[in-house]
């Protein structure tokens, strides 16, 4: 009887120590399984951490030249200043938008935009041809007086064990020639006004005729600024207006001009509501005349 | 001569080392389905950025803006996935609604990547799913 229970025993003893043998080396190969998993789920969680990054820097490209554009044809005006504000709100919501949606697929994002600013372009900036191509701007030849819009952002991002930060500085070409549009109207109306104070010089006392002479300057000055940029696709709109009052024996003429200048690049152009618009720049010029007798001043 | 006392202590140790054995062969079809997703999320990766740079996307935005049909543009994108694989391609709006989709996956296991794509006043997901 003692001898069965230690044969009993003996057998247990070396399947125990069979099994112990296997076993250890499938142990080992589990741990290493596991450690492969989790080296396999963190580069997951890498490879999404990149497609988020890859999407802000992409969208940012495009929403800040979508944004300029916009801002520039609803408020028809140069002001740098008003535009950086403009944009400064709109990447408010960007990086709002942008945090929340991510943070609900349980990534941390933050994003951090400052150094914001706007200068024209030169041939010394170098711009990303990736980034270019994405908006089709490759192809562009005409880009003298173009936008360049300048930012730096900082971009933290955190999923499980997988950390990314990155700063960024990037330099963005806006197609919209809002520096050239305004060289234009500046030299326009540089050049109207040689000519209209040289009005003073004549002998003429009849304020119909100087409301004509004005007419005829402008005339000619716009043909002559239209033959120049046409060929640039530049589009430039002069219209006039005169009011005449009679006080004190002196002809009061107060004669105004309104100029827009447009940019008919399509690249510069944005559709909204179903209709192609393009980025304008408006200005009004006043001149004040006085006539009195064959005496002319010209404010 | 082996006793029943000997085949029952055989019996039940062979049964705890198949309960060793059993996690280790479970991690290996997690382990390979890992790798394969790894592999899918590369892929769809590859195929929005690709589409970026390609222009792809900002014709997406502009048939959006102008209420166009998507289709055309949206298997431009699809044709950048690689034939090994079946991709789905959709666009949604923020509400969950989808406006357009090329593309369907047969197969059980696929994963999805997604971009936010903001137009003048609209934003939507961009989603690309890739099955194998």
């Amino acid at each position: 009887m003692v001898m069965k229970y230690k044969k009993s025993f003996l057998w247990t003893a070396a399947i125990a120590y069979l099994i112990t043998l296997l076993i250890l080396p499938l142990n080992l190969r589990n741990n290493n399984e596991k450690i492969l998993l989790e080296t396999i789920q963190e580069n997951i969680d890498a490879i999404y951490l990149n497609k988020i990054e890859s999407n802000i820097v992409f969208e940012l490209y495009s929403f800040l030249i979508d944004n300029s554009k916009l801002k520039i044809i609803i408020s028809n005006k140069f002001d740098i200043q008003d535009l950086i504000s403009f944009l400064y709100l709109k990447l408010k919501y960007f990086k709002e938008t942008m945090e929340n949606y991510y943070r609900n697929k349980g990534v941390e994002l933050s994003i951090y935009f400052f150094d914001l600013s706007i200068s024209e372009y030169s041939q010394n900036l170098l711009y990303n041809p990736i980034l270019l191509n994405s908006k089709n701007l490759l192809k562009m030849n005409d880009i003298e007086g173009t936008l360049n819009i300048f930012l730096k952002v900082r971009i933290s991002l955190h999923k499980g064990n997988i950390f990314l930060n990155r700063n960024l500085n990037l330099t963005i070409l806006c197609p919209c020639r809002i520096f050239l549009l305004n060289r234009i109207i500046l030299e326009t109306i540089k050049s109207i006004n040689q000519q209209i104070t040289l009005l003073t010089q004549y002998n003429i006392t009849d304020y119909n005729e100087i409301i004509e002479e004005c007419e005829i300057i402008i005339y000619n000055t716009k043909e002559k600024i239209r033959n120049k940029y046409e060929s640039r696709q530049i589009k430039i709109d002069i219209s006039t207006k005169s009011e005449v009052k009679f006080i004190d024996g002196i002809y009061k003429i107060i004669f105004i001009m309104s100029m827009n200048t447009y940019d008919m690049c399509e690249a510069a152009s944005i559709l909204l509501n179903g209709k192609r618009l393009y980025p304008l720049i408006a200005e009004e010029y006043a001149w004040l005349i006085l006539i009195n007798g064959s005496i002319i001043e010209i404010h | 001569m082996i006793s029943i006392l000997d085949a029952l202590a055989a019996f039940f140790i062979t049964l705890i080392f198949l309960s060793f054995i059993y996690p280790v062969y479970y991690n290996s079809s997690e382990l390979n389905f890992l790798i394969k997703s790894k592999h899918a999320y590369e892929i769809a990766n590859r195929v929005l950025v690709l589409s970026y740079s390609l222009g792809y996307i900002e014709e997406l935005k502009g048939k959006l803006v102008c209420n166009e049909s998507l289709e055309g543009i949206l298997n431009k994108i699809a044709s950048i996935c690689p034939k090994e694989y079946e991709c789905e391609i959709f666009i949604k709006n923020f509400n969950d609604k989808i406006i357009s989709k090329v593309g369907s996956i047969k197969k059980n296991f696929a994963i999805e990547q997604e971009i936010i794509l903001f137009t003048n006043f609209e934003k939507y997901l961009l989603i690309v799913r890739v099955a194998w």
